[in-house]
């Protein structure tokens, strides 16, 4: 008898009676009558009684199995059920935001790795490591030291946003900004509307951060939105980000007073990362692309699919590869308040190239 | 003197023990190695970043943190429990802790792997290989545990 054997089965053969006849019954141990079973033939008998339990587990299998079979049927069936959105050609949006499409969102918070680390903040400086797109993106971020925490109960880095939906700026920016802060969060409820149809660039393609929603392990993003794209009020900015704003864009002292604004253009967009890096105004960065997204562009999956690859035809025709070096300068700032995590996007070869590029800049403050 | 009965158990719980030990040295090892991706960048995470298939935006999503600890942490925490709990003698033993424990155990793997496989397929829509592996890993003990709870329990007074 083995040593499990022992283990389990010794009282069988130890209280084994002589006599009885209970046969070759294979529901009992041994040869012992009913009445004589020996404690192992017992909990066998009971385990018996208890048959059925057995098929209980095979039942929990059976309803694991069924859970998953049931969500993925159900996100199969989601994914092709068309949701109330707007066509993907801006042009055709009115002017109430209306939930982005699943395939744009899709594209556009999924940006391949090696097209980001492919890009890294373009040809001028450091050299992009490959590819056709030969743009020039210079860094949107004032650096700033020395400045004071911003007051928010919370242990994650805090991101301000304040932009409005007529803002054809801020219509660009969001592209880069939902692009970078998808690779440390994941938004839901995007929304997507157009710019003013009166501004400079009218009816630019973009998404608004009104009634969507943000979560991150790693950043505290507060987003306003203050006026829709007709211009009428939408969010009251708290008092914190008007300051903040105020402080940080120039205007508090002068338009345009660049004590940190270095472009000197004051106004919104305004990003602020943690009160490290603020930027206010035009981007420059994406000058080029400014005209080519007017009146919707080529819609909003083929601008989302052509920044997925810059150097095709469609991403050549409005310099895509700035918003993704735009995007990488976004995550390096993230990554550089966040203590560079989550290490895959922070040690990324695109990030570290806009960190390098930020990391020459003379800090004001 | 053995019976069909104690052969079938005993046969019952050497295979379940020795499958359990298989499936926790491999779910160990792929929660070592998100683990590892997750707080280092010395070990890059092998996996496609376009289509469904993207284990970057998984292991860096809101989701892949349940009260602030990685769940790449998590599963690491969990399988080495499983894997003592998967050891012959506690298979065995006579003391209900063992067994009590384990079924614990596995129905709260299972319980958190429906909560990954919902963050996957309808928040972040997205689908980690790395993490479906441990997923498998973790249904199939699962069912050598629950199937195997009458074996592991009949030597019970």
């Amino acid at each position: 008898m083995s040593d499990l054997q022992e283990r389990c089965f010794t009282v069988v053969d130890k209280k084994q009676p002589a006599t009885g006849a209970a046969g070759n019954n294979p529901k009992r141990l041994g040869n012992q009558p009913a009445s004589a079973k020996s404690g192992a033939a017992r909990r066998y008998d009971r385990k018996n009684k208890k048959s059925n339990s057995k098929y209980y587990g095979w039942a929990a299998v059976a309803v694991v199995i069924l859970v998953v079979a049931v969500f993925i049927a159900v996100d199969l069936t989601k994914s092709s059920t068309p949701t109330k959105t707007s066509a993907t050609n801006g042009v055709t949006s009115g002017n109430q935001p209306l939930l982005a499409p699943q395939d744009v969102v899709n594209a556009i918070t999924t940006i391949p790795l090696s097209v980001y680390n492919q890009v890294g903040v373009g040809a001028n400086p450091p050299k992009a490591t490959g590819g056709k797109w030969t743009g020039t993106v210079t860094e949107p971020f004032a650096v700033l030291k020395n400045q004071p925490k911003i007051p928010i109960a919370s242990k994650k880095p805090t991101f301000v946003y304040y932009g409005a939906e007529d803002c054809p700026f801020c219509a660009l920016l969001r592209w880069p900004l939902v692009m970078a802060l998808s690779r440390f969060g994941t938004f839901s409820n995007l929304h997507e509307t157009m710019s003013s149809s009166t501004d400079v660039n009218p009816n630019t393609p973009t998404f608004t951060f009104y009634h969507s929603s943000y979560k991150s392990p790693y950043v505290n993003f507060i987003s306003y939105e203050y006026l829709n794209r007709l211009s009428q009020q939408l969010q009251i900015p708290s008092q914190l980000v008007l300051k903040l704003y105020l402080k940080y864009d120039g205007t508090a002292v002068g338009n345009p007073a660049p004590t940190y604004n270095i472009w000197g253009s004051a106004g919104i967009p305004f990003l602020d990362i943690n009160n490290h890096y603020t930027s206010a105004g035009d981007p420059p960065s994406f000058a080029p692309a400014e005209q080519d997204l007017t009146d919707g562009g080529p819609g909003r999956l083929a601008i989302a699919q052509a920044i997925r690859n810059p150097d095709g035809q469609e991403g050549l025709s409005f310099d895509a590869g700035s918003f993704v070096a735009e995007a990488n300068y976004i995550s390096a700032g993230i990554c550089n308040a966040d203590g560079n995590k989550p290490a895959t996007v922070c040690n990324s070869q695109g990030v570290t190239a806009a960190k390098n590029a930020m990391s020459r800049q003379k800090a004001i403050g | 003197m053995q019976t069909d009965a104690s052969e079938h158990i005993l046969n019952s719980l050497s295979w379940r023990s020795y499958a359990s030990i298989v499936i926790s040295v491999l779910g160990l090892a792929d929660a070592t190695y998100l683990t590892l991706t997750h707080y280092t960048n010395v070990v890059p995470l092998v996996c496609s970043d376009t289509g469904i298939i993207n284990c970057a935006t998984v292991t860096s999503s809101p989701q892949s943190y349940v009260f602030g600890v990685p769940v790449a942490l998590l599963g690491l925490v969990y399988f080495v429990p499983m894997l003592v709990l998967s050891l012959p003698f506690t298979w065995r033993s006579k003391n209900h802790i063992f067994a009590w424990v384990r079924l614990v155990g596995v129905i709260t793997g299972i319980g958190f792997v429906a909560y990954l496989l919902y963050s996957e397929l309808f928040v972040i829509h997205k689908i980690c290989l790395y993490c479906t592996g441990v997923h498998i890993l973790t249904f199939l003990l699962f069912i050598v545990v629950i199937t195997g709870w009458d074996d592991a329990t009949v030597n019970w007074e």
